[in-house]
């Protein structure tokens, strides 16, 4: 076949496949539909790149996520947890620690705090487009369904503008979006079930230690294991649960341990030490000890 | 707290979020469930039980006042609810044969989005009557475009709006344009003093992390400031954004190109100090009947929200006091407010009103109910409407509301903070409604305008020759937004001193607000640095970023370095 007329066919399957008769449905080919998405998630880096790289300011929490990520970089990971760095000073470093760790991971690349968040960022946007294929895919079992999805994900504005700010809500947008993908292998497949439930757990912790609230989706993906995989025995989902559970807390015991041994208190988070602090005793004890110029 | 309030707002916003091919996507998948989930719904149903627990739990931290809202909370589990967006899109894109159905969604799907359109664009009273009709004609005629439109044609221009309508809107102006002003002052004081890593107020963290420097809050300097030395000398900058609004009177900001004068109506005012306790106010010359009384905004001594509430008013004076809001225990400094009383009646030039005074009944106490108001004749222009509650048999703190305001009347309600309860009733209400052309009515002299603003922050707003800060102090609310619709804002500065009466004229968004006055500037800080004489460094015109540096910090290094 003439390298033309292939492209020509290649273009008119993509466009099937996106926008497929009834009849086409089950009959689009995998491997356009591949290259589709491919094509997908290219526009969304591109995208993604370009408004990082024209990026003009940064929001007011972007500041204390930079500072962290400089001094995880520079001192380690558990001294920007720590975090006695950041007005107003509270014992431990309120914002949660996954989100600048990575960012102080890109940080001896780029050299830059800000960069590296909004690359952290614009790395888990670009990822939500095959996530977000492969959950429509995974659910309702069309390749159509899967790459509008896709789509939808790369050049929704809304979205894609905060990929490249330095947020961490589409860093945990990836992990919740990982995490239930997870699942949904294991109540539709029958290989490696346990050890994705593990990875599932392991997204989970990661999650919660970006954003508070990702408990919730750890809560729904143990509920969703539990009552929606019909195709499994209830021993088995217990167990699938429970393995889940098992990993997460393994993650957060050593933890919550670290925290008591910092703070002296209980937390399960470092984000409830903003409500804890006595940010007084800090700020004064931050003044005296400021050198002058 | 309203918990209806409190939801109905998070899904306002998770629908902004969403943006409009989202949202017709998600309610296509739910308009036609059985063919988008194709019996998988059980299934599917996961990429709603996800989502809604985490709104809950969202909306519950904010209801408990744990914390405040932004949309972008929202962002993480947002790609589950895109995903049942991309059913409904794909199910769109294939139901394009099915003529009827089509028809009847696209043309729901205009009339919606030309209602919003309508709403914020045009004045409400202008597109009531003829909106629906024309929405009628438009429709059928875009059903019968639509019908005789090409099948591919028609799929083509749903996927260009999906994509084309996001990249505009993705590509339009870089990430965080708003913010180049900020960063420009942050990196010009990195230049201008590399070797400082010391503390820096300011208003945003912006300047001061492009500096390399120790940001402290401008919001926290009542708080840190008494924990250093007497002239903050550990601190070596201040970086402050002053947004100085000038009034709009309906001729242009700033400019009057016609004076109305009104000598001939009987007008008193002056200046009181208030505080929680009621203060008996006598006029010095005996009114015919009892008058109208409006107030200005009390200063901002006290920091704990409130309004000052009359009572008694009668021909030789009134009582006032300063009521604070209902989660404060009612105690409140003084605080120093100028009164106008006017003589009740109708003022006219040409046949057209220029003032009106009126006392009248409200028992009206929600936005839907609101009470109308006619002068009976016209104003030339818009009035501004300043108000105030003369009688009220409760104790709690209740505003007068305006919205709905025209050249014929306004409408009005009776505004309670949210969850608190006592404050329905009826109240007698005295208004002054005023054309801005009107420099002198009495013996006072007075200038009058609006301007529009964002209730999440204070303004400095220059009348006449002075510079008032006028501070917005929200009560308690449900949604604990950030981010407030703009209102606008009457003001009058009533003789020489800055004591501005100001008034809420529009009611897009029912938060609980009342106002303040700041001598010299909105926040501590500004009052600080100016009383202080810090040396102003940087000023960017466009956005008034100003840098000051502290005189005292010299002193300081001196005194280190010779110890």
């Amino acid at each position: 076949m003439e390298p033309d007329r292939a492209d020509k066919k290649r273009d008119t399957e993509l466009v099937s496949e996106i926008m497929p008769e009834e009849q086409n449905d089950n009959q689009g080919s995998i491997l356009t539909a591949r290259y589709a998405l491919w094509v997908i998630v290219a526009l969304a880096a591109g995208l993604r790149l370009y408004l990082v790289f024209t990026a003009q300011g940064i929001n007011s929490d972007a500041w204390r996520y930079a500072e962290t990520a400089r001094k995880m970089a520079s001192d380690g990971l558990l001294a920007g947890m720590r975090g006695d760095f950041l007005w107003p000073y509270y014992p431990l470093n309120p914002h949660l620690f996954f989100f600048p760790f990575l960012g102080s991971i890109l940080l001896h690349v780029t050299g830059d705090a800000v960069l590296s968040l909004r690359l952290v960022s614009a790395a888990a946007g670009v990822g939500l487009v095959p996530l977000g294929y492969a959950i429509a895919r995974r659910l309702l079992e069309k390749e159509g369904i899967g790459l509008m999805a896709a789509l939808f994900l790369a050049v929704h504005s809304e979205f894609a503008r905060a990929s490249a700010s330095v947020y961490r809500e589409v860093l945990v947008a990836f992990l919740i979006a990982f995490a239930l993908y997870l699942v949904l292998r294991v109540i539709q497949e029958e290989d490696r079930k346990y050890l994705s439930v593990a990875l599932a757990g392991a997204i989970l912790f990661l999650a919660f230690a970006t954003r508070v609230e990702a408990i919730v989706a750890a809560i729904g993906c143990g509920l969703v294991i539990l009552f929606l995989a019909g195709s499994i025995n209830w021993k088995k989902r217990i167990a699938l649960c429970a393995v889940m559970s098992t990993v997460f807390l393994a993650l957060e015991i050593p933890y919550i341990l670290w925290m008591r041994k910092e703070s002296g208190l209980w937390l399960v988070n470092q984000w409830q030490i903003s409500r804890e602090a006595k940010a007084g005793e800090f700020i004064e004890k931050r003044i005296e000890n400021r050198a002058g110029p | 707290m309203n918990i209806v309030d409190n939801l109905l707002c998070h899904v306002d916003r998770i629908v902004d979020m969403l943006n409009v091919p989202g949202v017709i996507g998600c309610a296509y998948c739910f308009l036609r469930w059985p063919r988008c989930v194709r019996g998988k719904g059980r299934l599917f149903a996961i990429l709603f039980v996800v989502p809604i627990a985490y709104f809950l739990v969202v909306s519950g931290m904010s209801l408990s006042g744990g914390t405040a809202i932004s949309e972008r909370y929202y962002q993480p589990v947002f790609p589950l609810l895109i995903v049942v967006s991309a059913t409904g899109l794909y199910q769109l894109l294939k139901d394009t044969r099915e003529w009827p159905f089509m028809g009847l969604f696209v043309v729901i799907v205009v009339i919606i989005g030309m209602s919003e359109l309508g709403g914020s664009v045009i004045p409400e009273s202008c597109y009531h009557p003829v909106l629906p009709w024309l929405l009628v004609v438009l429709s059928v005629i875009l059903y019968f475009s639509l019908k005789n439109m090409r099948k591919e044609l028609f799929m083509g221009l749903i996927l260009f709006m999906l994509v084309g309508g996001n990249l505009v809107d993705m590509l339009d102006k870089p990430v965080r344009a708003h913010r180049i002003h900020e960063k420009r002052a942050g990196q010009w004081l990195k230049r201008y003093d590399p070797d400082y890593d010391g503390f820096v107020f300011s208003d945003d963290s912006q300047p001061v992390y492009y500096a390399g420097m120790e940001y402290l809050p401008v919001f926290s300097a009542r708080w840190t400031a008494p924990r250093m030395s007497s002239d903050l000398r550990e601190v070596k900058y201040a970086i402050m954004q002053k947004e100085i609004i000038d009034l709009d009177n309906g001729s242009g900001k700033g400019e009057a190109t016609r004076e109305v004068s009104l000598p001939d109506i009987l007008v008193e005012s002056g200046t009181a100090k208030v505080n929680h306790r009621w203060r008996a106010i006598q006029f010095q010359e005996e009114f015919s009947d009892s008058p109208v009384v409006v107030t200005s905004a009390p200063s901002f001594h006290g920091r704990q929200p409130g309004a000052l509430r009359l009572r008694n008013v009668s021909t030789s004076g009134f009582e006032v006091c300063f009521l604070e809001c209902a989660h404060f225990d009612g105690g409140h400094t003084w605080e120093d407010v100028r009164w106008l009383a006017i003589e009740r009646g109708q003022q006219t030039i040409d046949g057209n009103l220029v003032l009106a005074a009126d006392l009248i009944e409200i028992d009206a106490d929600e936005l839907n109910s609101a009470q109308r108001v006619e002068f009976g004749r016209q104003f030339e222009e818009r009035p501004i409407v300043f108000t105030s509650i003369q009688a009220f048999d409760k104790k709690s703190l209740v505003l007068s509301r305006l919205c709905s305001i025209d050249k014929e009347g306004f409408s009005i309600f009776l505004q309670q903070e949210e969850g608190a309860s006592g404050g329905d009733g009826t109240a007698v209400v005295g208004y002054l409604a005023i054309d801005p052309a009107v420099s002198r009515f009495g013996n006072v002299r007075c200038q009058a305008g609006w301007f529009e603003a964002n209730l999440g922050k204070g303004r400095l707003i220059e009348i006449g020759d002075v510079q008032v800060g006028l501070r917005f102090q929200l009560g308690k609310q449900a949604d604990q937004r950030f981010d407030c619709e703009e209102e606008r804002i009457g003001l009058m500065r009533v003789g020489s001193d800055p004591h501005i009466l100001a008034e809420m004229q529009t009611c897009r968004e029912t938060d609980f607000t009342t106002f303040r006055l700041l001598g010299s500037g909105v926040t501590w800080m500004e009052r600080y640095v100016q009383k202080n004489s810090w040396t102003v460094i940087y000023h960017d015109p466009e956005r008034n970023v100003y840098i000051y540096r502290n005189p005292a910090y010299a002193e300081w290094v001196e005194d280190r370095g010779q110890r």
